[in-house]
C-alpha cells in the first residue's frame, strides 16, 4: 500500500514539474515568433544580472563571507552585424599591413643578429 | 531590402534560433531527468526542434520581405 502510494507521489511530483516547464514555455511564448524570442531576450539581459547581484549580496549578508567582486557578466544580445563587420575589417587591414610588417620584423632581426655575431 | 533591414533579421535570426534552442534543451533536460532516466535523447530531440524552429522562422522571415515587424516598447510609467 505505501510503496504504491509513493510511486504515486512521484509521478504526481515529476508530472507537475515537467508540466510546469511545459507551461512557463507557453505562457512566456519562448517557442513562439521571432519578435517574441528577441523581447525575451532584451528582458532577461536586464532582469538577470541584477537579480544575480542581489542573490549574491543575500548570501554574503547570510553568511558573512565576502565575495570578491565578480566581472561584468558577458552581454548576450550582440549584433552580429557589427561584430561580423567589425571582424571584416580587423582582419583585412590586418592582411594589408602584413608584407611591411614582415619586412619590418626581419629587418630587426637580422640587425640583431649582426649585433651579436661581431 | 536595405542594408540595416537585413541586419536586423539577422539579428532577430540568431536571438531568436538561442533561445528556441536553448528552450528546447531546457525542455528536453527536464523530460530527460523526469521521465526518461536521464537519457541524452530528450535532449537532442528538444535541442534539434528548437533548431528547426527558429530556421523555419528566418526562412519565413527572409522570403517574406514586406511583413512589418512591430518592437515591444516599455509604457512610461505614470
Amino acid at each position: 500500500m505505501v510503496p504504491r502510494v509513493w510511486s504515486l507521489m512521484r509521478f504526481l511530483i515529476k508530472g507537475s514539474v515537467a508540466g510546469g516547464a511545459v507551461y512557463l514555455v507557453y505562457d512566456q511564448e519562448l517557442l513562439g515568433p521571432s519578435d517574441k524570442s528577441q523581447a525575451v531576450l532584451q528582458k532577461a539581459e536586464e532582469v538577470v544580472p541584477p537579480a544575480m547581484y542581489q542573490f549574491s549580496q543575500y548570501v554574503c549578508e547570510q553568511t558573512g563571507l565576502k565575495i570578491p567582486q565578480l566581472p561584468a557578466p558577458p552581454k548576450f544580445n550582440f549584433h552580429i552585424r557589427d561584430t561580423w563587420n567589425s571582424g571584416i575589417i580587423m582582419v583585412m587591414s590586418a592582411l594589408s599591413v602584413a608584407p611591411s610588417k614582415a619586412r619590418e620584423y626581419s629587418k630587426e632581426g637580422w640587425e640583431y643578429l649582426k649585433e651579436r655575431t661581431k | 531590402m536595405s542594408d540595416s533591414e537585413l541586419g536586423r533579421k539577422w539579428d532577430r535570426c540568431m536571438a531568436d534560433a538561442v533561445v528556441k534552442i536553448g528552450t528546447g534543451f531546457g525542455l528536453g533536460l527536464v523530460f530527460s531527468l523526469t521521465f526518461f532516466k536521464r537519457r541524452m535523447w530528450p535532449l537532442a530531440f528538444g535541442s534539434g526542434m528548437g533548431l528547426g524552429m527558429a530556421y523555419s522562422n528566418c526562412q519565413h522571415d527572409f522570403q517574406a520581405p514586406y511583413l512589418l515587424h512591430g518592437k515591444y516598447v516599455k509604457e512610461p510609467e505614470q
